[in-house]
């Protein structure tokens, strides 16, 4: 190979080196990013709220007028201003005057009403004013006339007596007085005895009585106030109200019927007991006593008779009924009252109140067909059964049950129907009732039985006197001669039946006072509250205001002017339509002044506060106000992220609808670190980090290359962040701007 | 027949040497056409701790002008240091030349006392190796100030024993005679130096300087230990900044870095051998 063709290869290959050096270097610059870095700088973060939003009204007012007017023009758009006085609408006067009228006649009607139920009002005050007045004449008469029986009682007892002494002292002069004046003295230290163990055991039994009639009066009272707190409805309140007016009407056949159930259970039954029922009859008391001795008859002596001894039975119950058909008479009268009554209470007046009227006849009826039908046994039998079921089941429903079997059994199917009807619903639960008095009667059982207890006693004590004053007696007409033994025994038997006379009497005197008592402490309840007539008043009254409206709106001549200076924001009503109940026109209360509201973001909302000074412009930029108070900031209610700034606006400052832009900024301290945000990234794990230019020595020389530097991001805006000193330093480069992407180690260029 | 015979026999084991002795530039010469992966799937044993024995085809799978496109192109670097290389090699050549061939033609055609001991002096650093002379090269380097620069690396090579050695045998046979002849025609010291000298050695100074070159060409120490900026870096520390993964680009690097010396192989070749055989005849 020659020499001169190597060099020439030699230099080619040198050319070529050179060639590819150049290239080479070009190539590589292209991929090498060119960046523009800046150092930290010292200062603040500023903060900038800006939004948009509207001007709008502080208050509103609403114009509304009387419903179902007739508009005949409307004289506003929506958006006018308006300035108070100024006629918005106006509605058709001939319907106007119509509408008047119609009210005025409405008004009339009304007044009338009121007027009806006061004179109910007054009718049933003085109704029930008689009824108490002649519940205290019954309670003097029948405690006169039992006052009077007993006297005449005694009268016997003290004749018999004198006669027995008379005889005695006859007697006693045929024989020497020694021993004999002794025993007469002892006689009348028995006799003295009998009196006194007697005297004690009439008040035992009045005691009893009357603590019976007390157990009975407060288990009614607490079954009243059980059904007062549990009716609820016209119609409950309304039959509740029905029977509570029957059975406070005093000696009426309702009041009769009442303590015929209340009663069943005091009667401890016996046959004495029988036997003072007969000998009260005689006295012809009220129509109280007389239902009680049908009842106790029957709820004591049939059950056994009429299984066993009919005819017993029948006398048991004809002795006790007797006495009835003398006082129907009274009963008579005191029904009408009774139902007069009921009807009175109920105002209105419906079906139920007759039926109960029917009804309570249809109970009083009991008496008068039990004088008739006293022969036949099938009728005696059906009372019976009637007054057992009766006397077996809690008084609240006793009631209701003894009116359905008096119904039954005198009265018509129909009739039977509606009373129950109308009764029933008026019940508090069955059980309830019988609990409370079970809970009541528990509370008396124990003074029952020391009244009981003591009114035994006082028997036995009187039984022992009496034995040891007949048996001394007896003595005595052993020891005398046969003749003036029998007389002697026939006036002693005079003497102990007119004692028993009168302890009877005494008896029957006391439950008469009991019984009397009794109902005219009914006839003292008060009446049920009946506020109609002031009902009445208040429609009235507020007829009137309508009425005073109305002829205001007339007066005006149908026309509807503005309240206020403001600006139409809507109008609901429409030319030839009805006014509705809801308001007519909205309008703007321009007095009220007017505010800026606008929508900010949550992130906004952390650099903007209430009383924070504000600059506001309008859209276009020509009207600026500065410096206003953020009157608040709340989020809302809807989306969380949305805050509504509001800013009171000083008047004549924006129209109101306005779109207005507020402009806020906050300082925060200064920071020694403060980068621009485009020189902040963040890595997968959400760190932040920052990119530095960094010089290192390469084959290709010095050359630059990016290194990340992981930060910490104290504050930041939507331009700046404030990182934590450390790492970075003030004379740090940071690469702010890239022509490619950087990562760290990445080569770049740094244009200066 | 049976001389022929012969004489392939004989030939037989020397084309096989040859063929294990070309057989790295054989190596050097297919990797550069081999794709990336071809080579890492070869060199893995070897380069990545992979198992089994490295291996090497004689013809690439897929042949690819890749690695010396991407070096050619793509990698500044390179021509980075192959200039650096070629910028001390022929500072250093020239270095030598200027100081080299005179000292060499004084030590062999003036007589002056101590002579021997010089030569005897030259010789024995001429066999010390670098690293006996390194540290107080390092030295003089530090005090002269002239560490990470490329005066560093050149200066030592230009006042190099080597060269001046080599040039000592070629002038010392230029005959006494035709110097006399010279002095006769009135030829001062200078003249006869370059008009006879220079001439009649310049076998030994080509020799000399393509000797110099490839050591120089190839010197990786100095630079290593002297050099502590990259860009002063010449081409022979390209290839330890190579791993696996530019494998090829190494290969490629290395044919580039061939080629020079190859070029200046060829050309100075008849002057080298002489060159080698006047080193090899010494007194």
């Amino acid at each position: 190979m020659k020499n001169g063709k190597l060099v020439r290869i030699t230099a080619i290959f040198f050319a070529l080196m050179l060639c590819f050096t150049i290239l080479s270097r070009a190539a590589d610059q292209l991929s090498v990013a060119v960046v523009k870095t800046e150092r930290p700088q010292n200062q603040m973060i500023e903060h900038v709220v800006k939004a948009s939003g509207r001007v709008v009204q502080n208050q509103e007012l609403a114009v509304t007028t009387l419903p179902d007017q007739r508009v005949t023009a409307i004289y506003v758009r929506e958006g006018q201003r308006v300035a108070k006085g100024d006629l918005l609408f106006e509605v058709d006067t001939t319907l106007l005057e119509e509408k008047i009228l119609d009210q005025q006649q409405e008004m009339e009607k009304q007044e009338l009403l009121v007027k009806d139920a006061k004179s109910q009002k007054e009718v049933s005050a003085q109704q029930r004013a008689n009824s108490q007045a002649q519940a205290a004449e019954q309670y003097s008469l029948s405690t006169r006339q039992a006052g009077v029986q007993l006297s005449r009682a005694k009268q016997q007892l003290d004749e018999a007596k004198k006669k027995l002494k008379k005889f005695r002292k006859s007697a006693e002069s045929g024989k020497s007085s020694g021993s004999e004046k002794k025993d007469s003295e002892v006689e009348d230290a028995l006799l003295q005895a009998l009196q006194e163990k007697t005297d004690a055991y009439v008040a035992a039994q009045g005691e009893l009585r009357a603590l019976e009639w007390e157990i009975e009066n407060a288990v009614y009272m607490a079954k009243q106030d059980a059904m007062a707190g549990t009716t609820a409805g016209t119609t409950s309140g309304m039959t509740a109200g029905a029977v509570q007016g029957a059975t406070s009407g005093t000696g009426s056949g309702d009041a009769a019927e009442a303590t015929l159930t209340m009663e069943e259970k005091t009667f401890t039954g016996s046959a004495e007991d029988v036997d003072e029922a007969g000998t009260s009859t005689d006295t012809g008391e009220g129509a109280e006593v007389t239902p009680q001795e049908v009842d106790e008859g029957d709820a004591e002596i049939v059950p056994e008779t009429v299984c066993e001894d009919e005819t017993f039975a029948d006398d048991a119950i004809v002795d006790s009924i007797s006495a009835l058909p003398g006082d129907e008479i009274d009963l008579d009268l005191e029904i009408e009252s009774v139902s007069s009554e009921s009807t009175d209470e109920q105002g209105m007046g419906d079906g139920s109140t007759g039926d109960l009227g029917v009804n309570v006849s249809g109970g009083i009826d009991l008496g008068g067909n039990d004088g008739e039908e006293t022969d036949t046994d099938a009728g005696i039998g059906n009372v019976a059964d009637s007054d057992l079921d009766v006397s077996g089941s809690p008084v609240g429903s006793d009631l209701n049950a003894n009116i359905k079997d008096a119904g039954d059994l005198y009265a018509g199917e129909l009739i039977v129907d509606d009373v129950q009807d109308a009764v029933l619903p008026r019940m508090p639960t069955p059980e309830e009732l019988t609990q409370i008095e079970q809970t009541v009667r528990a509370n008396y059982s124990g003074q029952l039985a020391e009244a009981q207890q003591k009114l035994s006693d006082a028997q036995a004590e009187k039984e022992a006197a009496e034995a040891a004053l007949v048996k001394y007696q007896q003595e005595q007409l052993a020891a005398d001669n046969s003749e003036n033994a029998q007389t002697a025994q026939q006036l002693a038997e005079a003497v102990k039946a007119a004692q028993q006379l009168y302890e009877d009497a005494a008896l029957a005197a006391n439950e008469a006072a009991v019984t009397s008592g009794r109902a005219v402490a009914t006839a003292n309840i008060a009446d049920p509250s009946n506020s109609s007539d002031r009902m009445n008043e208040i429609t009235y009254e507020q007829m009137e205001l309508t009425l005073e409206k109305l002829e205001g709106l007339k007066k005006a001549k149908g026309k509807v002017c503005a309240e206020a200076d403001g600006l139409i924001t809507k109008i609901n009503v429409m030319t030839g339509e009805k006014t509705l109940d809801t308001t007519a026109l909205l309008m703007a209360d321009l007095s009220k002044g007017y505010r800026f509201t606008a929508d900010i973001t949550k992130e906004q909302q952390k650099y903007i506060g209430t009383g924070d000074l504000v600059s506001l412009s309008s859209g276009d930029g020509k009207q600026k106000l500065e410096e206003l108070p953020v009157e608040s900031v709340a989020a809302d209610e809807s989306d969380e992220n949305i805050y509504h700034v509001t800013v009171q606006l000083p008047e004549d400052s924006f129209a109101i609808g306005a779109t207005v832009n507020l402009d806020f900024s906050r300082k925060s301290e200064a920071y020694s670190v403060t980068v621009p945000l485009s020189a902040l990234h963040l890595d997968s794990k959400q760190q932040p980090y920052v990119l530095v230019a960094e010089e290192y020595d390469s084959i290709m020389g010095t050359e630059q290359r990016a290194r990340r530097m992981n930060v910490t991001v104290l504050e930041q805006n939507e331009r700046y962040a404030a990182l934590a000193e450390g790492a970075i330093g003030s004379e740090t480069e940071i690469i702010v701007q890239s022509d490619k992407a950087v990562d760290d180690g990445s080569r770049v260029r740094v244009e200066t | 027949m049976t001389k022929k015979f012969v004489r392939g026999i004989t030939y037989l084991p020397l084309i096989l040497l040859a063929g294990v002795i070309c057989f790295p530039m054989l190596f050097a010469a297919t990797g550069v056409f081999m794709q990336q992966w071809e080579l890492e799937d070869y060199l893995a044993p070897v380069l990545a701790g992979a198992d089994g024995m490295a291996s090497w085809p004689l013809l690439p799978h897929a042949p690819t002008l890749r690695s010396l496109v991407e070096l050619l192109l793509d990698s500044p670097q390179f021509f980075v240091m192959f200039w650096n290389s070629l910028k001390i090699s022929l500072c250093i050549l020239i270095g030598q030349t200027v100081f080299g061939v005179p000292a060499a033609w004084g030590l062999a055609r003036f007589e002056f006392p101590g002579k021997q001991a010089v030569l005897l002096l030259y010789i024995v650093l001429m066999l010390m190796p670098f690293q006996v002379l390194m540290l107080p090269q390092y030295l003089v380097l530090d005090r002269f100030r002239l560490l990470d620069t490329h005066a560093a690396v050149i200066l030592p090579a230009v006042f190099s024993t080597f060269p001046v050695f080599i040039m000592y045998r070629f002038f010392c046979g230029i005959p006494e005679a035709i110097l006399e002849a010279a002095r006769i025609d009135g030829a001062g010291h200078l003249q006869i130096f370059f008009r006879i000298g220079i001439p009649l050695g310049a076998a030994g100074i080509v020799s000399s300087g393509i000797l110099g070159f490839l050591e120089s060409w190839n010197m990786i120490e100095q630079p290593m230990t002297f050099l502590k900026t990259k860009s002063l870096w010449p081409l022979s520390l390209f290839l330890p900044e190579i791993g696996l993964a530019e494998v090829g680009l190494g290969f490629a690097a290395a044919f580039m870095m061939l080629v020079p010396a190859l070029l200046l192989f060829l050309s100075g070749q008849e002057y080298l051998e002489q060159g080698i055989a006047a080193a090899a005849l010494k007194e």
